[in-house]
């Protein structure tokens, strides 16, 4: 099977990734292993998390963001998922799911945002 | 138009209001019946979606009555906003009303709820950095 | 106005997680169902398939519209001939949360339908039956 990998862009100190399709299994896992690695060779203070193309999010799409962000915190890097839909947000909250550890914002420039603020000079 | 326990949320849909930059207002009337709310959950989201939202005032001052599964959605639906980077107050909501709710067992932690829409606006404003000063 | 019948999606991938999901939300839309209620049942329809993959090692889902007391809705039965679930409740309630997420998807889909019905047998395997109305 082709590996299909998802563009992680680097914009000064932080990571930002889009993923426009939807993130099964196999290639979350992927996924995730390619962003941690990421995150060491850059360095990165942050990741934006974008999952505006997302559509459905599901238990396990929830661990593996947690995952992420517990490695990445880790490494000294803090994680923001920006724009969730709102049968996303609605879904999440239904299920009782909590975005521990992971910062959440409304779109990609507020997630840079929070990124500024957060990070220990 | 037809009368009875539908007819509030049949007639016309809670508005959303643009008051100030970054600050919308929900005007709550009537009955808040399970159709009213998933409007108004759907409304208030569908917005902050398009349109940047620091704040959502949901007043609901207005309403006659509310049952717990009805103010549980409500919860969650402020719960959504803030994931999605809205704070959702409500107004409107005397403190033994909330004690009510509280011990009905509706979750209210992390909500910001007042009396009144000054009180609201007054968080609002300040929380956006706005001052309000009378002129002489 | 399409005709809309019976669905079954055999899960033997991963892949076929995301087809049974797409395949309810597709029903749920065509049945009327709002773009909320969609992403609650294609969620839902998510959270039971994987388990049944990966717990039961594959399943089978069956994807209907109903008609119940004068209401239409739509249902979705996941079923797998796994192990079955030793301690139902500790399921439900969330409790196999640290076993890799049974309870967390288990409980977490309960909340998004109306109805919810789960029979399970040690040793035979697993059947849910979840139910969500117009």
């Amino acid at each position: 099977m082709e590996r299909v990998s998802i563009p992680i862009l680097k914009t000064g100190d932080y990571l930002i990734t889009s993923p426009q399709v939807a993130l099964h299994d196999k290639m979350a896992v992927q996924f995730k292993d390619d962003i941690l690695r990421r995150i060491v060779e850059t360095k990165a203070k942050g990741l934006v998390f974008d999952i505006s193309a997302i559509d459905i999010v599901d238990s396990f799409l929830v661990r593996q963001i947690g995952e992420i962000a517990i490695a990445a915190n880790i490494m000294g890097a803090q994680v923001v998922v920006v724009g969730l839909r709102p049968e996303v947000a609605m879904t999440l909250v239904e299920m009782g799911f909590s975005l521990k550890g992971v910062h959440t914002a409304r779109d990609l420039e507020k997630g840079l945002e929070v990124l500024g603020k957060t990070r220990k000079s | 138009m037809e009368k009875g326990k539908g007819e509030q949320s049949e007639m016309v849909p809670t508005p959303i209001v643009e008051a100030w930059e970054g600050i919308i207002m929900v005007p709550v009337v009537g009955i808040l019946d399970s159709a009213r709310t998933k409007q108004i959950t759907e409304s208030i989201l569908e917005h902050i979606a398009r349109v940047k939202t620091e704040i959502a005032i949901i007043s609901i001052g207005g309403i006659s009555a509310v049952d717990t599964k009805t103010a549980n959605h409500l919860i969650r639906t402020i719960h959504a906003a803030k994931l999605m980077g809205t704070e959702a107050i409500i107004t409107g909501i005397r403190p033994d009303v909330a004690i009510t709710l509280v011990s009905l067992g509706v979750e209210l932690s992390g909500i910001m709820t007042f009396s009144t829409m000054h009180e609201g606006l007054e968080y609002a404003f300040k929380k956006l950095g706005w001052k309000v000063e009378k002129s002489k | 106005m399409a005709q809309k019948s019976i669905e079954v999606v055999d899960i033997r991938s991963e892949a076929d997680i995301v087809g049974a999901r797409v395949r309810a939300k597709a029903m749920a839309e065509a049945l009327g169902f709002g773009y909320m209620d969609q992403t609650r049942i294609a969620t839902a329809v998510s959270e039971l398939s994987r388990n049944a993959f990966q717990f039961a090692g594959g399943g089978k889902v069956t994807i209907m519209p109903v008609d119940g007391e004068g209401r239409k809705g739509i249902e979705i039965v996941v079923e797998d001939q796994g192990s079955g679930i030793e301690n139902l409740d500790l399921a439900l309630k969330g409790g196999y949360s640290t076993a890799g997420g049974l309870g967390l998807g288990l409980s977490g889909s309960k909340k998004l339908v109306d109805e919810f019905n789960i029979h399970t047998e040690v040793g035979k395997g697993t059947v849910v039956t979840i139910r969500k109305w117009l």
